[in-house]
């Protein structure tokens, strides 16, 4: 069974960008250049996402002449859930007052 | 070199579960203007090199434990020998009442019948036990294959050397000679076929290597299951075809032991059939079986620096001074050469390379001690013991030779004592007369003595060694009973060979030749310090 870890910022921030259009198929590329993570980080992120099934993959279907099928991703209906929880999450904390003498 | 190349090697060596994220990572450099493309595929080494491991870190934080778990039960049984004596004859004891209720109710059978109704649905294109939780599938399939894969296997291989059967089989059967090799065979291909489940992810699966080993092994262990079968079959029927009781028995044998060869079988066949159950053939991811790899060798190579550390000359020069008075007591209680006593100490403590034998030894004779029903185990568990290395049942055996009942031998070749011929050697011919009272021999200890008296016994240095005297002046007895007008007396590599091969092999005859044990024994007799130390007259070299 796997633990309910909160998951890092890059995660959250690799969720974020994928949850703006759930039904969109995005790169692994083009998602290391929007949230500006390496692709050696991004690809962890990626399948681990994966493997716990926050993750659609796909191999692109039309493919143009002389280049392999590129890896497509989407978050699952659970990814994007997790996305929105976090979003919420974030969006409460920023308007908690801060306690004095709290850390 | 570019990029894409340096990449698609990187990406070779992902592990198969992974390989589609190595074939995205390629696809998305094609993408790439050439300036980003070494910067994509550096980056992405680390991720080929060291992928997350399937499963999460819980499945290596599992697997860790359960590895801490096995070695912290290991080295607290070592450590406090005695207690992990007793788990081990419990948990031994456990299991055969297991066994035997399990039998009782059928449940191989329906194993069996489960197994065969799987693979009969999955030829049809089926998925079978769809309302069964896959996990809980797999873990039943490896327990079933652990069982009766590997278990059983080895219990069935280290039974049939040490079975009455076997013995009759010897010399009865017309391809008795096939037998030793079909059990090397066998031997290995089962450890061929464990070993490639636990560590053939490690290689790549599109090598030549990766693709026919599980096939050949799987081939192979069907035929020498078929083998196998197939000579039990002809053993177990009836050699008197006119008594019922005889057709009886061997059809009772057949359907208690029959699932024991058919469940492997469907096993190994399901595997064939089934391309891709052949990949689940692999036990361990390609992570994983490439730690194991470094784990085994690792280990190996602690194993032997820990062997090589054995006892040094002058340690074990003053073990034997230290039983210097000891050693003559015996010798001359038993009328043997205390030098030849001497010389075995030697070489058993000197030539041992086993880092934990003490503990081990330990372990098994408190288990040994305690009594097992199972006589297979039983053996297994009759180790040699003690300053002179010496097995509980050699000892029993020498005992009973020196005072048995001329009425207790049933057939010529074994003995029945006591409890039954579970608690003596099996006898060579050389034995089969009661020679009890030719040889005129007080035993060190009594006939109906209770195991772990024995093993207590065993564990004491002086009995140790008054034991050892007493089995040396048997053998000499023996050969002496043969043929008055000659002696092993004086052959201490001789006397020190028959002292390691055991009753089986005794017989006396005109043209005996020493081992390896009885050639190491010579020449530490024959060493100055031996004889400085026993200042007896050195008998002419044999």
């Amino acid at each position: 069974m796997l633990r309910n870890r909160p998951p890092s910022e890059q995660t959250a921030r690799v969720l974020f960008a994928l949850a703006e259009d759930p039904k969109a198929w995005r790169h692994g590329y083009d998602l290391c250049q929007q949230t500006g993570i390496k692709a050696g980080a991004m690809y962890p992120i990626l399948i681990r996402l994966a493997d716990r099934g926050l993750l659609e993959t796909a191999w692109e279907s039309e493919i143009p002449k002389g280049r392999p099928p590129r890896h497509l991703y989407r978050p699952t209906k659970a990814g994007a859930a997790l996305a929105r929880e976090l979003n919420e999450q974030r969006a409460a904390a920023t308007l908690r007052p801060r306690v004095a003498g709290a850390r | 070199m570019t990029a894409e190349r340096w990449l698609a090697a990187v990406v070779r060596y992902m592990p198969a579960e992974r390989a589609e994220w190595g074939a995205a990572m390629l696809a998305e450099l094609h993408q790439m203007k050439p300036a980003e493309q070494w910067r994509f595929a550096i980056s992405c080494t680390r991720v080929a090199l060291f992928p997350p491991p399937k499963g999460g870190h819980e499945g290596m934080a599992k697997g860790i434990l359960g590895t801490l778990a096995i070695v912290a039960l290991a080295a607290l049984a070592l450590s406090n020998p005695e207690t992990g004596g007793t788990w081990l004859a419990r948990a031994i004891n456990l299991h055969i009442v297991t066994v035997l209720v399990s039998r009782i109710l059928l449940v191989d059978w329906l194993v069996l019948a489960g197994l065969a109704w799987g693979q009969a649905k999955r030829a049809k294109g089926v998925e079978p036990w769809t309302r069964v939780p896959a996990a809980m599938q797999r873990r039943v399939r490896l327990a079933v294959e652990l069982y009766f894969g590997l278990f059983s296997p080895v219990l069935y291989l280290a039974i049939l050397t040490s079975w009455p059967g076997m013995q009759r089989l010897r010399t009865d059967w017309a391809f008795a000679t096939w037998i030793g090799p079909l059990h090397v065979v066998a031997a290995v291909t089962l450890l061929a076929a464990w070993a490639w489940r636990l560590y053939g992810a490690a290689f790549r699966p599109e090598t030549k290597l990766a693709r026919g080993a599980p096939r050949l092994l799987l081939c192979l262990s069907l035929v020498l299951l078929a083998a196998f079968a197939l000579k039990d079959l002809t053993m177990v029927m009836p050699a008197n075809t006119s008594q019922q009781w005889h057709w009886t028995y061997s059809l009772l044998t057949i359907f208690l032991f029959g699932p024991m060869y058919l469940i492997p079988g469907v096993l190994l066949y399901g595997y064939l059939c089934d391309s891709a159950k052949t990949s689940e053939f692999l036990l361990l991811t390609t992570r994983t079986s490439r730690a194991a790899i470094a784990a085994a060798v690792a280990v190996a190579v602690l194993t032997t620096a820990l062997a090589m550390q054995r006892r040094g000359d002058d340690e074990v020069k003053r073990i034997v001074f230290s039983q210097s008075a000891t050693i003559r007591t015996a010798a001359a209680r038993y009328d043997t050469d205390p030098r030849l006593i001497a010389a075995i100490v030697y070489v058993t403590h000197r030539d041992q390379l086993s880092p934990l034998r003490e503990s081990v030894e330990r372990v098994a004779s408190t288990a040994w001690g305690i009594g097992l029903a199972d006589r297979t185990v039983n053996q297994a568990l009759d180790l040699s013991l003690g300053a002179a290395q010496i097995k509980p049942r050699t000892l029993q055996t020498g005992v009973a030779l020196a005072v048995a009942d001329p009425r207790d031998f049933s057939r010529a070749g074994f003995i029945h004592v006591g409890e039954g011929e579970g608690n003596v050697e099996p006898l060579g011919v050389g034995w089969s007369q009661q020679i009890g009272e030719k040889v005129k021999l007080t035993p060190p200890i009594r006939l109906e003595a209770e195991r772990n008296e024995i093993v207590a016994a065993l564990h004491i240095p002086e009995k140790n060694l008054e034991m050892c005297a007493f089995l040396l002046a048997l053998y000499q007895r023996q050969w002496e009973i043969a043929d008055p007008a000659w002696s092993i007396r004086h052959r201490p590599d001789i006397l020190a060979t028959l002292y390691q091969i055991g009753f089986v092999r005794s017989k006396p005859h005109g043209s005996p030749r020493s081992n390896a044990f009885g050639d190491r024994v010579r020449e530490v007799y024959h060493q100055p310090w031996l004889a400085a130390e026993f200042q007896q007259q050195q008998p002419p070299r044999g």
